[in-house]
């Protein structure tokens, strides 16, 4: 009986996974065919990329020479800006959480009140303060407007509130300052929100695409995806290599997730056990 | 959000008068530098921009090009951020829609004041005016795609239908799109009218002749008997399934994917369209046959053109617009067009012979002879009207309410119709 249970659910999982997975996995299979058509998935010989081939990804490469290039600039990018707005977003947002001030549940309602701004109207104040700084076309200008993220200070004071003032006390008696304080007892209890902002903040860092085209003018320093819109011009892109170039885009992606899985999961039920 | 976009341009273009003091990149040995813009044409055109760039400076020593290529959903933020923060580019790639939006606030230059009446005769009188706005064009039309019906004749003759010849108008279309659907169960046509795209309505209205906005652009006309029987037309085919749902859902967009998996019948689209099925759906390309528009009473066909537009925080404006005309020359349109299945928007080069023979590929020649001699037909029918989006709205609640029959199409239209004379009324076209 257990055992028809099991696997009566494992095949509704495998099916809904298969479900939900579905146009992913098209992808990769479009990115792998050879020839036929694309868009045909009435029957399964349609569907299955075979002959498979890496002609696509070489087909990438030889319409985008600059892949390389793009990807180290995209990694940069991640680097500095998930780095910088994790240290931020988890200093700013402890003494929202922990500290007692005037003004306190002010300045935290005016922050989240710029969530409501149209990203437009950021877009062209940036634009105005960058080139004011004299950072126009630099790596730097691209992760700068974003290193304080809203979004990550109130997902790191969620983090902080739930933790046990006694933890706190006891530190604040073995004589902790305020920073040892966040260093050794506050960053490690919440590591699994800073898994997750990171890899929230990682994959927007990845896929942007709109503000570095404004923001830069010479195609050696855009990010990778938008070097990879160039696979897709105005009159004809190849889908195949769309695919292709797609495919190459999200392995980082995925490699960073499955690091940071065990955490993330941990993430999301955050504040549900403690 | 486009009107919070739109706002923001009326705001920028402000700035951009304040902030235009601020550090434009000039070039050491005092030339002139100019930064043209163009839409999506890196990687595969990059030896054709540049050997006109080589040529340019050839003919012009002491003018330096910059030349930077973006995707076109990044256009406006990036010009509109470009002009505010004091760096515009001085040529720009545009089509009439952008074009007219820029020109309704004031930031782009007159064309037909900036060029002289012997370079403005070159164009086609009914491209020249794509961008016009108060009377004045804004922008110089450059490469031109006119409409056509392509079918897919191995459907068409599982059908029972004469693969070589396509239909011939909007009653043929019906026609044929029952036979297909009855014969070989696939759709035969899905026209694009899906909410989203409410300008394909008006557009396909004018092209009934159909008038929808009075002369004084006060007063919206498209609920008249016309209009709503135009529209009662669609509900009738998409009531008896002759054309699919989705094309209240997915659009031009899932039409062109339906016609590429080869479960489409007829596809009303550019010819340029033609490189993409050919790339992706090799079967589907060779059976794909050519046929005119169906032209309605106004005898027009709506055309998709895109232009060089100089804007008005450029430095150079004289240089600028000298080199927008170079770019859209004869020469260097034939050029260009020899390359893509597109059409030139000069009379010189439209009337080359090359149009008419063909460069051996059988279907990209055929449509472009066929839409080659549909060129002086070829209309931008877009309305330039501010408070677009609101006006959309209205539009699209129209479509939707008469499409799944929540009302008549005459109340719906009656509604939209309403809506439209007091958005009209409340800003001054």
């Amino acid at each position: 009986m257990k055992t028809v249970k099991r696997i009566l659910s494992y095949t509704g999982l495998i099916f809904l996974a298969l479900f939900l997975t579905g146009p992913f996995i098209w992808m990769i299979f479009v990115a792998f065919k050879s020839s036929g058509n694309v868009f045909k998935i009435a029957d399964l010989k349609d569907f299955l990329p075979f002959p498979a081939t890496f002609s696509n990804f070489i087909q990438v490469m030889k319409d985008v020479p600059l892949i390389p290039q793009f990807l180290l600039n995209t990694i940069w990018i991640c680097f500095w800006g998930v780095f910088l707005e994790l240290l931020i977003a988890s200093l700013a947002a402890y003494p929202l959480a922990r500290l007692e001030f005037p003004g306190r549940n002010f300045i935290f309602a005016a922050m989240l009140a710029t969530l409501m701004l149209p990203a437009q109207a950021n877009m062209i104040v940036n634009f105005i303060t960058i080139r004011k700084l004299g950072l126009f076309d630099t790596y730097l200008s691209i992760f700068l407007p974003s290193l304080v993220s809203v979004f990550g200070i109130f997902l790191m004071r969620q983090a902080y509130i739930v933790i046990p003032r006694e933890l706190e006390d006891a530190a604040r008696i073995d004589g902790c300052g305020e920073l040892g304080i966040w260093y050794r007892i506050m960053l490690p209890l919440t590591r699994p929100s800073m898994a997750t902002l990171a890899i929230f903040s990682f994959v927007s860092y990845w896929n942007t695409f709109m503000w570095p085209l404004v923001i830069l003018k010479h195609e050696a320093k855009y990010p990778l995806a938008v070097g990879l819109s160039y696979l897709s011009n105005m009159f004809a892109s190849n889908f195949r290599a769309v695919a292709a170039g797609s495919v190459l885009s999200m392995v980082p992606i995925i490699i960073v997730f499955v690091i940071m899985q065990r955490h993330f999961i941990k993430g999301i039920m955050a504040g549900s056990i403690k | 959000m486009e009107k919070v976009l739109k706002l923001f341009i009326a705001l920028l273009i402000s700035t951009a008068f304040i902030l235009s003091g601020c550090g434009q990149s000039s070039a050491p040995s005092g030339k002139i530098k100019l930064e043209f813009w163009t839409i999506s044409l890196k990687p595969e055109h990059t030896d054709y921009i540049e050997s006109l760039m080589a040529k340019y400076q050839k003919e012009n020593p002491d003018i330096e090009l910059e030349w930077i290529d973006i995707p076109i959903n990044v256009m406006m933020q990036k010009l509109m951020a470009s002009i505010a923060g004091g760096v515009s580019p001085d040529v720009v790639n545009l089509n009439p829609e952008y074009a007219l939006l820029l020109a309704q606030n004031n930031a782009l230059v007159n064309m037909d004041e900036a060029v002289p009446a012997k370079d403005r005769e070159k164009y086609l009188d009914n491209l020249w005016n794509a961008a016009s706005f108060e009377g004045s064009n804004y922008a110089i039309p450059w490469y031109v795609t006119t409409q056509v019906v392509m079918y897919n004749s191995n459907l068409f003759s599982a059908a029972g239908l004469d693969a070589d010849k396509g239909p011939k108008s909007w009653d043929d279309i019906e026609k044929d799109a029952v036979i297909i659907k009855q014969k070989t169960g696939v759709y035969g046509f899905m026209p694009a009218i899906d909410p989203a795209n409410f300008g394909k309505l008006l557009d396909d209205w004018q092209c009934q002749g159909i008038p929808v906005l009075s002369k004084d652009r006060k007063q919206a006309l498209f609920n008249s008997p016309a209009a709503a029987a135009r529209l009662q037309w669609y509900v009738d085919l998409y009531k008896n399934d002759i054309i699919p749902r989705e094309t209240m859902t997915s659009g031009y967009q899932g039409a062109v994917e339906m016609y590429q998996r080869g479960n489409l019948g007829m596809l009303v689209s550019g010819p340029q369209f033609l490189l993409k099925i050919k790339l992706n759906a090799p079967d589907v390309y060779n059976a794909t046959r050519v046929a005119p528009y169906p032209r309605g009473k106004a005898g027009i066909v709506p055309a998709a053109i895109m232009n060089f537009a100089v804007p008005r925080a450029s430095r150079h404006k004289e240089e600028a617009v000298k080199l927008a005309l170079f770019l859209t020359n004869d020469e260097n349109q034939l050029q260009f067009c020899k390359r893509l299945p597109l059409l030139p928007s000069t009379k010189k080069a439209a009337a080359d012979p090359f149009f008419i023979e063909g460069k051996g590929d059988p279907v990209q020649d055929e449509a472009i002879r066929i839409s080659i001699m549909q060129l002086k037909h070829a209309r931008n029918l877009s309305l330039g009207l501010k408070n677009w989006v609101d006006l959309g709205k209205a539009l699209k609640d129209a479509i939707e309410n008469s499409m799944y029959q929540r009302k008549t199409v005459q109340a719906a239209l009656d509604e939209a119709a309403e809506k439209w004379d007091e958005i009209l009324a409340s800003g001054d076209q």
